[in-house]
């Protein structure tokens, strides 16, 4: 069975290449445009992982990381934020808020498929950019 | 404007505040020191006094004393009226921090000028002091104005590269030669303009003081191998042959590696866009007594001695070539300097105009984290460092407040143990250096003194970075914990 994968990213376009590119390399996805919805959704598919954007209506992609990381049902869901922010605090705070991967929006496809493969394997690989 | 004189002497008080107010002033009149002191203290003190030097309890020159210590908002202009007529006597009054001085008894029309001249000296510090706030304001709203557009511009450019990507990797179906040559092109533009926000972002974190290093004991020699395989194919392209010169297999520094291939990246890109076809780019590290001499060395065209000093400021473009080539955005080296220098090393080109231009930068030969001792009791310093010694750290020593502000900012040390009570620039005064400058405000510091802390009198206590104190004796432990937590943080 394809491994599942979460996508929460509130511009429509970016969410429709992050969707059509997982589906082409195999995954199954489900997506969500805003935080809450978006937590609603991990809760209810149990995806194997999740993608998520950091600055998000509603509830952001930091707070996101939190609630499930401290949660002991879903903290085993690997988490990426993927933002197009890319101060060092950002990324410092992702990790403190246990989100296991922090990449930048323009990073080549190949890198953060490479880092979904590697969470997929529970192997921990924090920041990657392009 | 508003004058606020003291003076004891009823007579005398009178004469002025009557002389001062036939000329239009507005005067807050005060019998001693201590009133003169507290009206000083104010919120909206006058700007300019005469203050009589011989009073009773606090005097002038006290007054002039304890207001020149107390770090007031606003400048006060102060002119001492004395009866004391000897030269050594003015020259007291001034050292301790009067403006100028009038005898007793004065004439009216002398005092009307000196008033008249410190009323010129204050409207031109006023005016310094709005064109330096402007000025800030204006620094601010620029690097809040380029971190904001270099985001926003990047989510576009995001969604541009994804959709090109899909469509060249086939998953939007296959595409024909002439569609796959153009989206390539496309991406390789996108690209382009990535990269270039990425320095402009990149460069308003090093305006700001934003960048964070990420220390640790990294290897050099293996930097060096990645930046020429990373840049093989590029300099291929033009013809250019890239050679390696270094002097043993590893080369140990406790740097950020990132931050490092950051800077050689750019340096050799530069070299790449100046060097003319069929040429060779040099790229090495020797090692010097106590710095790695690290170098990128092309044989271009160079540059003119006028222009090497213009080399790293931002957004200089020499056309050293002509033709096509990678417009870059000129903020390559001026990047290169402020990571650089981050690190405690220094950043330089030298040229010879038809012969070619070698970058040269410096790091410190040590690899491990560097700990700044400061203490103006040697011996103290020894017991620190004997305790610490256990750590793997490199020591560096300071006894004294501005010997260890040059040492924080020539060898930019991975944290500092400070002593509060010394002579001369004492511990506080030490903390408001470093936090003001944006190169060593990163710098965390640990309080060891055996006095009582003023929370109050240290700069950006309030930050959320607060100092954390320790008082002496400490426990080893505790002060080994401390360091080494101050270090990872």
């Amino acid at each position: 069975m394809p491994a599942k994968i979460a996508i929460i990213e509130d511009n429509a376009a970016f969410r429709k290449i992050i969707d059509i590119r997982l589906k082409a390399e195999g995954y199954d996805t489900v997506v969500a445009e805003d935080g809450l919805t978006g937590l609603e959704m991990v809760r209810n598919e149990k995806p194997d992982l999740l993608i998520t954007d950091l600055m998000l209506p509603g509830i952001d992609g930091h707070k996101i990381s939190r609630m499930l990381k401290f949660d002991q049902r879903y903290r085993h869901i690997p988490i990426i934020m993927l933002t197009s922010r890319d101060l060092e605090e950002d990324a410092d705070i992702a990790k403190q808020c246990g989100a296991d991967a922090f990449i930048v929006k323009t990073t080549k496809a190949r890198i953060v498929l490479d880092v979904i493969e590697k969470l997929l394997h529970k192997v921990t690989d924090f920041r990657e950019t392009a | 404007m508003r004058i606020l004189i003291a003076e004891d002497d009823n007579i005398s008080r009178k004469l002025l505040k009557t002389s001062l107010e036939k000329r239009g002033y507005d005067v807050v009149a005060t019998k001693n020191g201590v009133e003169a002191w507290n009206v000083l203290a104010s919120n909206d003190a006058p700007q300019l006094a005469i203050l009589d030097w011989m009073m009773p309890e606090m005097d002038g020159v006290d007054v002039i004393r304890h207001l020149r210590s107390a770090k007031m908002k606003q400048y006060t202009y102060i002119i001492l009226l004395t009866a004391k007529g000897h030269q050594d006597d003015i020259a007291t009054g001034l050292e301790a921090g009067a403006d100028d001085y009038l005898r007793k008894p004065f004439n009216a029309k002398e005092l009307h000028a000196r008033v008249r001249v410190g009323q010129r000296m204050i409207e031109i510090q006023n005016q310094l002091e709005d064109h330096i706030r402007r000025l800030k304001e204006l620094d601010q709203l620029k690097k809040d104005f380029l971190a904001m557009v270099s985001h926003e511009l990047r989510t576009p450019l995001a969604v541009m590269k994804g959709g090109v990507s899909l469509c060249l990797d086939g998953v939007a179906g296959q595409l024909n030669d002439t569609q796959a040559d153009l989206l390539g092109d496309t991406l390789e533009n996108i690209d382009q303009l990535t990269r270039l926000i990425t320095d402009l972002l990149d460069m308003s974190k090093i305006e700001a003081g934003k960048i964070v290093l990420r220390r640790d004991t990294m290897d050099l020699a293996f930097s060096v191998r990645k930046a020429l395989n990373a840049f093989k194919y590029s300099a291929g392209e033009k013809g250019i042959t890239l050679k390696i010169a270094l002097n043993a297999s590893s080369l140990p520094v406790y740097a950020d590696a990132d931050k490092i291939d950051q800077v050689f990246n750019n340096l050799i890109s530069n070299a790449i866009r100046y060097t003319p076809e069929n040429k060779e780019i040099t790229l090495g590290v020797d090692i010097l007594a106590n710095d790695y001499l690290c170098y990128v060395a092309d044989t271009g065209i160079g540059i003119s001695d006028n222009n090497l000093k213009k080399l790293f400021s931002k957004f200089t473009q020499f056309s050293r070539v002509d033709g096509p080539g990678y417009k870059g955005t000129g903020i390559g080296l001026t990047i290169a300097r402020g990571l650089v220098e981050k690190h405690g090393g220094k950043i330089w080109a030298e040229s010879k105009e038809g012969e070619g231009t070698t970058f040269n930068f410096t790091l410190k030969r040590r690899d491990r984290p560097t700990v700044l001792i400061v203490d103006d009791e040697p011996k103290m310093v020894d017991v620190i460092e004997k305790v610490l010694s256990h750590g793997n750290y490199h020591f560096l020593k300071a006894y004294s407040g501005e010997e260890a502000c040059e040492l924080a900012q020539s060898e930019m040390p991975a944290m500092i143990v400070l002593d509060m009570v010394m002579p001369g620039l004492d511990g506080y005064g030490v903390i408001d250096k470093l936090k003001n400058d944006v190169r060593t405000q990163d710098i965390p510091v640990l309080i060891l003194s055996s006095a009582q802390i003023e929370p109050d009198k240290i700069s950006g206590e309030n930050d959320a970075g607060a100092i954390p104190i320790m008082t002496k004796p400490v426990k080893p432990k505790k002060l080994i914990d401390s360091v080494e937590s101050l270090i990872k943080n």
